[in-house]
């Protein structure tokens, strides 16, 4: 394949994936990730019938007949569970079957008509998008490029002249109503862009990627930011990645290109799902035995200094996981740390403190006993006060831990009657 | 068409016997809120199915083993071990990130068709004789499914209706009240897992018949059907199970009879069509039905609504001339009102309320002795008197709700009357008479 035409492929791939990106936000904020699977099954008879009345490929006709259907739909969906009472995700699936069974139906009864491949119509042909071109001011140009170049032109600029109304609408429908936004009339714009899209998407990609990238780039945005503006940018960015690398990828491995750019998708997706940096299922695995290991870390420097304080005999992992009611395993963990940090050392088959792990120790001890004296100034019964000190120790910070130590009137015996270590 | 033809007698009760298998576990699927579950699982079978054949290829390119790599059981195989991995990964991805269940299903659905589809080009790119037949399961044709593949699919669709009527009971219980089932001691979780395994077969084996798009809507649409006409599971599961064989075989009959129609489509159309009748006109529930109520209820508003005008206007005439004379002098009836004044109450459309006027004229409740001038008759002063203490006492009680103890009431019950307790009513008079609401114009007959 020459330059340009992978040039063009890239192109149109990448308007795709952007416009699709960009209304498939909204959707998935507005739990409608399935109405967009819906919609774009469902422009299939407004294809059908749209190249039967006019016998040709003329696109602008086709744009309209299937942006039609779009509505058709998500006005019927909204009709069924509304006014019929079916559960909405019934009627989702009642409505784009049954749409979409015409469609085949209309193609079938008609094939020796429409040059339409019913393959195409799941998974397209983008890698014939450079062959059907226009002529646009004297340059060649593809048409699904035009025509993909006109429905992202349109959806960027409605989401941006709309930015506030359909962040609102989508976030807060109530809210949205109540300060004068017509949240209905957002509903169906929306939808409108996605049935544009779906259907301008349609022939260079078929419905499965349209569902793909209305879906996958806005999730993985999703689970990448807080901020919509942010997750409207990450989306279209991670569906452009997905859309070249996926072409590249189809060109290497000798595959259907929808298929490898929906198969890129899902990889940034697991990525993120996996990694992301604050709702990664990896990323919060790794947070959690990062704290549970800091914690076990303070608990066995503060069990070897009151050993110390108590003159007994150095503590080994066994010992420390008894002292600290915790597992032999951790404790053994919390002790190599130690080791390795050299706040403790070996001696007689245990292990004691150095003269920095005794310091560090004896923040943690003061920290603790503080806040028990404190708990018993506010009227904790003795015996309770230890479980509580215990679990909150660890996360005190020194400036809280001033304060406690200021409002507990700096003591020097905790309620215990032992003493608290100052420096 | 040749109904002598055994194979399309074959292919039509299998068909039918799909849509049995698929109706009936549609509707837990449905009481589940598990409809567009059939959907992703069915587009997550496709990998499965290229995988399979590609295994079957590999074997047999190895002297591994002898049968073809399009083995039906081969197939099914690879398509219900993708079509658990996917339902799995929409469980995980909902339980461990923010994205909500159907966000998940898009997903899953569009990740899974899409390696399907590279495997498939990857396949077909590869040109090995068989692999013609795999793009079937796109579409679906049950008319071009012969012997062997006929009689695996109806043995599957027998053993998965047996296998929901054996446990009936427990899938009730998962469907409306999982966490008894729990307290009861019975594994829920498993019998979830078994439903969803049963939907996958299910969708599995209506592949080739009906094609991935549109095998989703043999589960969705007989149980919405069925739903219309019923509020009973015993009756809503094997109606949908009819409507879902009888889609089935009319699928397979019409596409018998026109040779180019893929079977899929007809059968969805055909299910379609039993959905769009139970819509508008299942007796209850039915578009048709509640139109019709609504309308009765709106007629019996307006009249209401008319006689209590025409009582109040009665009633404040009476009130300023002294309520005795007011009545002495018609001899007892209650005095003409103008129209204009009667609508002035509440400006609604005046031919609504022209229409009602009438209405109530010709079932001799009120009488227009002068023209554009109104009156109740004594019939119509009785029905009006009920109707207006009616609504004031359920002024009262609006206003003493929380003292007077009713908070059960039925609030549906036509007369306050009728659901409060005799003292309560006597209270509310009471209170009705401390406000000066009592209807003041009573029938002295």
């Amino acid at each position: 394949m020459d330059i340009s035409s992978v040039l063009w492929i890239f192109a149109t791939g990448s308007l795709v994936a952007a416009s699709c990106a960009l209304c498939g936000s909204f959707l998935i904020l507005r739990r409608m990730a399935m109405l967009g699977d819906a919609i774009s099954h469902a422009v299939l008879p407004g294809i059908a019938i749209a190249f039967l009345l006019t016998k040709s490929r003329q696109s602008i006709v086709m744009l309209i007949g299937a942006a039609v259907l779009g509505l058709v739909t998500a006005f019927l969906v909204q009709a069924l569970s509304r006014g019929g009472r079916v559960r909405n995700d019934a009627a989702i699936g009642v409505t784009f079957t049954s749409l979409f069974a015409i469609g085949v139906v209309l193609i079938s009864r008609y094939a020796h008509m429409v040059d339409l491949d019913l393959d195409c119509v799941l998974y397209g042909v983008i890698e014939f998008t450079p062959f059907y071109t226009v002529k646009v001011a004297g340059w060649d140009i593809p048409q699904a490029f035009a025509q993909m170049a006109i429905v992202f032109s349109v959806c960027l600029l409605t989401v941006t002249l709309l930015f506030k109304e359909l962040k609102i609408s989508a976030f807060d429908a109530e809210m949205a109503t109540a300060v004068g936004i017509n949240a209905g009339l957002m509903h169906y714009i929306l939808m409108g862009l996605v049935s544009m899209t779906a259907v301008g998407s349609f022939e260079p990609v078929g419905a499965i990627l349209v569902v793909a990238m209305l879906a996958v780039p806005p999730a993985t945005a999703y689970l990448l930011t807080d901020d919509l503006k942010m997750m409207l940018l990450f989306s279209v960015v991670c569906g452009v990645f997905s859309a070249i690398y996926g072409t590249l990828l189809a060109e290497y491995w000798n595959v259907s290109t929808s298929g490898a750019m929906t198969l890129v998708a899902g990889l940034l997706f697991v990525i993120a799902f996996l990694a992301g940096p604050r709702y990664g299922v990896l990323t919060r695995w790794w947070g959690r035995r990062q704290l549970s290991q800091s914690v076990a870390r303070e608990d066995a420097l503060q069990a070897l200094w009151r050993v110390r304080e108590q003159a007994g005999k150095p503590l080994d992992a066994l010992g420390l996981a008894a002292l600290t009611q915790s597992d032999t395993g951790t404790s053994r963990r919390a002790l190599r740390n130690l080791l390795k940090t050299q706040l403790a050392q070996p001696e007689n088959g245990g292990f004691v403190l150095t003269e920095a792990g005794n310091r560090a120790a004896q923040e943690l001890v003061h920290r603790h006993r503080v806040y028990e004296t404190y708990l018993g100034e506010l009227g904790y019964p003795e015996d309770h006060v230890h479980a509580a000190a215990d679990r909150t120790e660890h996360f005190i910070s020194p400036e809280i831990e001033r304060h406690v130590d200021a409002a507990a009137g700096n003591p020097t015996r905790d309620p215990h009657g032992r003493e608290i270590p100052h420096d | 068409m040749d109904w002598a033809d055994p194979n399309l007698r074959w292919v039509i009760l299998a068909s039918s016997l799909l849509g049995v298998a698929a109706g009936t576990l549609g509707c837990f699927a449905l009481l589940r809120g598990r409809c567009l579950m059939g959907d992703a699982l069915a587009h997550a079978s496709l990998p499965g199915v290229c995988l399979a054949f590609l295994l079957g290829e590999f074997g047999r390119s190895r002297g591994w083993w002898s049968f073809e790599s399009k083995n039906l059981w081969l197939l099914l195989g690879g398509a219900s071990v993708t079509g658990m991995a996917a339902a799995w990964c929409i469980a995980a991805i909902g339980r461990h990130s923010r994205i909500k269940q159907d966000g998940a299903q898009a997903i899953v659905l569009s990740v899974f068709f899409g390696a399907g589809v590279v495997l498939l080009s990857k396949i077909q790119h590869g040109g090995s004789g068989e692999q013609s037949g795999l793009d079937k399961f796109l579409f679906g044709n049950a008319a071009a499914l012969v012997g062997a593949d006929v009689q695996a699919m109806m043995g599957v669709a027998v053993v998965l209706c047996l296998l929901s009527w054996v446990i009936y009971k427990e899938l009730k219980l998962l469907c409306f009240d999982p966490d008894f089932g729990n307290g009861l001691g019975l594994p829920m979780a498993r019998l979830d897992a078994l439903l969803l395994f049963m939907i996958v077969v299910a969708v599995v084996i209506g592949l080739q018949a009906v094609g991935v798009v549109l095998i989703s809507a043999m589960l969705i649409t007989p149980p919405t059907a069925a739903r219309f006409w019923t509020e009973k599971l015993h009756v809503m599961a094997p109606l949908s199970a009819l409507i879902g064989g009888l889609s089935g075989a009319l699928g397979a009959i019409l596409s018998a009879l026109a040779p180019r129609m893929p079977t899929g489509p007809l059968i969805v159309l055909a299910a379609t069509t039993v959905f769009m009748i139970s819509l508008l006109f299942a007796p209850q529930r039915g578009a048709l039905a509640r139109f019709l109520r609504f309308l009765a209820t709106r007629k019996l508003v307006r009249r209401e609504n008319v006689l209590r005008d025409l009582y109040e206007i009665a009633e404040s005439h009476a009130v300023e001339a002294g309520i005795s004379s007011a009545q002495n002098e018609n001899n007892g009836a209650p005095p003409e009102i103008d129209e204009e004044e009667l609508w002035q109450k509440r400006r609604a459309a005046r031919g609504v309320l022209r229409a009602t006027l009438h209405e109530l004229a010709r079932t001799k409740l009120v009488e227009s002795p002068t023209a554009g001038r109104w009156r109740l008759t004594t019939q119509g002063l009785v029905e009006a008197y009920q109707v207006e203490r009616r609504h004031r006492l359920w002024e009262m009680f609006l206003m003493y709700e929380t003292s007077l103890g009713a908070q059960s009431v039925d609030r549906d019950a036509d007369a306050v009357e009728h659901f409060l307790t005799p003292e309560a009513l006597v209270q509310l008079e009471d209170m009705m008479r401390l406000h000066g609401r009592e209807p003041k114009l009573e029938v002295n007959i």
